[in-house]
């Protein structure tokens, strides 16, 4: 055969491959779901649909009548990066070596395939706004349109902003300004360029499109209406920035509450016998300017003016937020996709308001690690409230369950997409997160890592001296133990109590076997 | 009944009455260390120059071993562990900062165990690091009360006499001067050796354990004149080991652990020679001391009855691989003179030691607490790590299947010896394999070389696969920083120079304090608020300067930070 007839044939039966690759990928990716993936930052679950009955959230009310609400899902740290870099990955934080926010997933594990990377390979179309990784680290390889933003966000001037720290009043604005300008000649590397933030509040007259969560919900639906088109089933991840502070949210949403109403903290002081390392500082608080004055709460608490403004504004964010979740998902009906979209609203780990003395996220206890997370599949018979303890690092391998697509065999999590048709299925034994504690927030100036393991009745703590370069956990300093069926607030560590010392014991064993041997039993 | 009962005490009497008349034969021990003294002594030969007449005529009465090595290259982990019988890799004390009773609260010293099996025990001068642990001895000279083992010595009033500071890093005995005065003006290892040496002229009770501790050739080198005068400076000859140019083969663990500051600052200012003359004059002095000590043996009631010991606790560099001072893996930091030599009739060895023995086996002073204790006929103490030297005091040349370890600071890393080879590795896994018989001084690292694969694999496998942690000393035992009061007239900044180290802040007041590293323009920068009765640990190096404010930034005091890590204490007024 001549050299060029060689040629040809090959170059014909390479596009003959091709052709029947492209052929056979969109054939069966064409009849897999949707994913709309919502991602809520900093929403502890307290919502009408997990029981409070003060809060105002029927959107997530009525979104729960046709999901599963999972009462005992579990972050797998308290603190966005490694939280989120472990969802992404369906890694655990040792995995990722993300244990705080510093740490860069995609720095680490350079070839690591993320939950949308899987879903692109498995012919999906996939699209990002808002927080989904932590922010500064959107992680754009991720994603075959990543990180759109709302036009009006686009101008050389916003568009490295992080679009937490948006305000709206002028003077509120202006007053930011100023405080980023004094904040850079202290530290010209300031967190987030001196932006973060200014005023812990803002409560501003104007409508929901207004606000950045607004905007992107409006972008979200107009992006579904184009997605819709396409021939590839889409992949949306849309991450909400409320209830993450500042709390800048439209007034109605504020006037939905009586701030000398509001039901406060049950528990406004520090577990008993907890040790020194277990509670956080709520620096995160300082980061407002009207704040810079919080201390570490062993050292002093917030006035009751702070703490009820404060828990009136994460009030008013998660109505705002639930409003625009109403809307989405309104939008997602009116464009014909409900009927063929998994929806998965979830939040990156809890938040204190004044429990246990204390503000934010960043520690162990059941407050900061249990999260709220809604799960609908298309023609899911069953709905309602799952007790099963599931896992955060679950979602990866549950979405492609959920879509037919192969789960990845270096998941460190277990689908418990059984669990929606039947939620009292036996499931995991335990839940697994960890903290790294940092010298710079702790009374003795040590550094540790915090290994929690949840169980059906039993929350287990050990605090280990912590080497953050190798990674490596060293002695153990302190224990903390809490038996949920009497103590759900978490209010007297029983670590010590000499009754408890086999349980202690066991749980040790249990907790260094760790979640490999907490999977659910066929 | 009362038939039983005397049955009882006869038997008691036979039993006590010969155990007594054994414990009078129990030979005496002579333990006698020499700080700091690497190779440089005439019987090992490591320097030309060297002149240590008295070592020498006790190694050729004894054994001497050639290839014995140092449990650590610090003095601290070193006497530690020769002390306990404790290996650093199992007590988890790897260095000079941490603290011997913090890591083994309860572990019994060698001298205890001697107290404790009849003898009566004794010491002076330097035995452990800079403290004397007076639980553990019977008497000690300075009284043991003080728990400070140096009686008066003289240093010069105005210091540096010679090398200049080159910064704040520098250790301040790091200097060598001629001191116009004779041994007894001296003072120190002079009046060591005469209290041991009274000792050993009188008759005891019990058999005897004297520690006798010679401090140099520690530094500073200042002793008296006349052993500066045994080394002309202009006939000083550069240490045998060194070489200009062999660090390119290192790893870079070994690359990093090799050049420090001090070598450059000594040849900068011209004093390398005048560094060895000091080091060799040093050792001049201490082997006149140990001579001292050893003729009142020979001159007293207990020659015949007596062990004795000499060792050093590391070597010391003078240049070679572009090092000064110790803490490497290198030979020349981690071989140490050893020699023992035992009496007829001591239990553990009936024949005693041959005279004029050398034995070439890799050994680790880890071992002179079981030998001791074997030779005195003592039981063995279970927790001694090292193997007893029995057999190769009885017959040099007897099979030896041990290596000699010794251990770096870092959990992990160590050096190896066997009766040929040289291993080192580091805690990052670097390593570094040396021929010591073609190359004594460790030029050409043969680490890469495929062929040697199975050699290190065998070297290896002498090494402990499991590390203690280390264990960090308590703020209490840290040196306390002096507290300055806020003083306007004082100019605050910092000239940082030197390694990194914590630096442990604790707020006694009552109430928050602002810390603020002083940079080198004396523009404060924040480190933060440390609350009422927080502990903060900042890492700082030698020069830094430390401003302490209240909340409202008004000045209270500052610290200024020396060679080594240390606990900074804002007081409470």
């Amino acid at each position: 055969m001549p050299q060029y007839l060689r040629t040809r044939t090959a170059l014909f039966l390479c596009s003959l491959c091709l052709l029947a690759a492209t052929v056979h990928a969109q054939a069966t990716a064409a009849d897999r779901p949707n994913v709309l993936f919502i991602s809520v930052d900093d929403l502890r679950p307290e919502l009408g649909c997990y029981g409070n009955e003060e809060i105002k959230t029927p959107h997530f009310d009525a979104f729960s009548k046709r999901a599963t609400t999972f009462t005992q899902a579990y972050c797998q740290a308290a603190v966005c990066a490694p939280s989120r870099a472990s969802v992404m990955t369906g890694l655990r934080p040792d995995s990722t070596r993300v244990w705080d926010l510093r740490g860069n997933f995609r720095q680490n594990l350079p070839d690591v395939v993320t939950l949308p990377q899987h879903f692109h390979k498995h012919g999906y179309h996939t699209v990002s706004m808002g927080k989904i990784f932590h922010n500064h680290m959107p992680d754009r390889v991720s994603f075959d349109e990543p990180d759109l933003r709302p036009a009006k966000y686009m101008t050389a001037e916003l568009i490295d902003r992080e679009p937490e720290s948006f305000y709206h009043d002028d003077a509120l604005n202006a007053e930011l300004v100023r405080i980023r300008k004094r904040r850079l000649e202290k530290n010209p590397n300031a967190y987030a360029d001196g932006w973060a933030y200014g005023r812990s509040t803002e409560s501003f007259d104007a409508p929901d499109s207004e606000f950045y969560d607004g905007a992107q919900t409006d972008l979200a639906i107009q992006t579904l209406g184009r997605l819709k088109e396409k021939k590839q089933p889409f992949f949306l991840a849309l991450g909400y920035y409320r209830p993450h502070l500042p709390f800048v949210a439209p007034t109605k949403y504020w006037e939905l509450y009586d701030r000398d109403q509001l039901s406060m903290a049950s528990n406004p002081f520090l577990p008993k016998n907890s040790p020194v390392m277990a509670m956080n500082s709520a620096y995160e608080l300082k980061g407002c300017y009207d704040l810079e004055h919080v201390k570490h709460p062993s050292v002093a608490k917030l006035t009751e003016q702070e703490a009820r403004l404060l828990k009136h504004g994460y009030y008013a964010s998660v109505s705002f937020v639930d409003a625009c979740l109403g809307k989405l998902l309104k939008g997602l009906t009116e464009h014909g996709l409900d009927k063929n979209t998994i929806i998965v609203v979830w939040g990156d780990h809890g938040w204190k308001l004044g429990e246990h003395g204390s503000w934010c996220k960043q520690t162990n206890y059941d407050i900061d690690l249990r999260v709220p997370l809604l799960v609908h599949v298309p023609g899911q018979t069953s709905s309602g409230a799952c007790r099963a303890i599931v896992e955060l690092v679950d979602l990866y391998p549950t979405l492609c369950d959920a879509a037919g697509i192969a789960i990845p065999d270096n998941m460190e999590g277990t689908s418990f997409l059984p669990l929606l048709s039947d939620p009292e299925l036996n499931w995991k034994s335990a839940a697994f997160s960890q903290f790294h504690r940092s010298p710079r927030v702790t009374p003795d100036g040590g550094r540790y890592m915090g290994l929690s393991m949840v169980t059906s009745r039993y929350h287990y703590v050990q605090w280990r001296d912590w080497n953050h370069v190798t990674g490596v956990a060293g002695d153990l300093v302190a224990v903390e133990l809490y038996d949920q069926q009497v103590d759900p607030s978490e209010n007297t560590n029983i670590a010590g109590l000499d009754k408890h010392q086999p349980l202690v014991t066991k749980l040790s064993q249990q907790l260094h076997r760790g979640w490999q041997f907490a999977m659910p039993v066929e | 009944m009362l038939r039983n009962l005397f049955v009882s005490i006869v038997l008691a009497l036979t039993f006590v009455a010969p155990t007594r008349l054994h414990a009078a034969e129990k030979p005496n021990v002579l333990f006698i260390s020499v700080d700091d003294l690497n190779d440089w002594i005439g019987c090992l030969g490591g320097h030309p120059q060297a002149k240590t007449p008295n070592i020498d005529r006790l190694a050729a009465s004894g054994v001497l071993f050639t290839n014995a090595h140092c449990p650590a290259p610090a003095c601290n982990p070193c006497r530690s562990a020769i002390m306990t019988g404790i290996s650093p890799h199992v007590s988890g004390l790897y260095d000079n900062r941490q603290k011997m009773r913090e890591i083994m609260p309860d572990a019994e010293l060698l001298p205890k165990y001697f107290s404790r099996h009849g003898y009566w025990s004794a010491g002076s001068g330097k035995i452990l690091h800079y403290f004397i642990d007076a639980q553990s001895w019977d008497e000690y000279y300075p009284p043991k009360e003080t728990e400070d083992p140096f009686p008066r010595t003289l240093y010069p009033k105005n210091r540096p006499v010679n090398l200049p500071v080159g910064g704040p890093w520098q250790y301040k005995e790091t200097d060598w001067a001629a001191l116009d005065a004779t041994d007894e003006e001296f003072g120190g290892d002079w009046l060591v050796s005469k209290w041991i040496g009274e000792q050993l002229e009188k008759k005891h009770d019990k058999p005897f354990f004297l520690a006798c501790g010679i401090y140099r050739p520690h530094e500073p080198w200042f002793v008296p004149k006349k052993y500066f005068d045994q080394f002309p400076l202009e006939d000083i000859q550069l240490p045998p080991g060194y070489k200009e140019d062999d660090l390119a083969d290192l790893p870079p663990a070994g690359q990093k652990r090799g050049p420090n500051r001090y070598f450059p600052h000594i040849r900068e200012h011209g004093q390398w020679k005048q560094g060895i003359q000091g080091y060799l004059a040093s050792i001049a002095f201490a082997d006149a001391m140990v001579g001292r000590v050893i003729d009142s043996l020979e001159n007293g009631p207990n020659h015949k009855n007596t062990i004795v010991v000499l060792w050093s606790d590391h070597g010391w560099h003078l240049g070679e691989k572009q090092h000064w001072q110790k803490f490497t893996g290198w030979r020349v930091c981690t071989r140490v003179p050893l020699i023992v030599r035992v009496p007829n009739g001591a239990p553990g060895l009936p024949q005693g030691t041959k005279a004029g023995t050398t034995c070439d086996e890799p050994v680790t002073l880890l071992s002179l607490f079981p030998t001791l204790t074997q030779l005195a006929g003592l039981p063995d103490m279970e927790t001694n790590d090292g193997p007893s030297l029995l057999p190769l005091l009885a017959d040099a040349d007897s099979d030896w299947p041990h290596a000699s370890i010794t251990y770096l600071s870092k959990p992990g890393s160590y050096g190896l010896s066997d009766n040929r080879w040289r291993y080192i590795e580091y805690e990052n896994g670097d390593r570094e394999l040396y021929d010591i018989e073609t190359d004594p001084f460790e030029w050409e690292n043969l680490a890469e070389k495929p062929e040697q694969a199975d050699r290190i694999a065998a070297l290896r496998a002498h090494a402990p696969t499991k590390f203690a942690k280390f264990v960090a000393a308590s703020d209490e035992s840290l040196v306390k920083l002096k507290w300055h009061p806020a003083d306007d007239s004082a100019k605050l900044v910092s000239k940082p120079d030197g390694d990194k180290f914590d630096l442990v802040f604790s707020n006694k007041r009552n109430h928050p304090v602002k810390v603020f590293w002083m940079d080198r323009q004396g523009n404060p920068k924040s480190f933060g608020t440390l609350e009422a009765g927080w502990r903060k640990p900042l890492k700082t190096r030698p020069g830094a300067v430390w401003l302490i404010t209240d909340a409202e930034e008004n000045q209270l005091g500052y610290f200024v930070v020396g060679d080594r890590t240390a606990h900074a204490i804002v007081p409470a007024k």
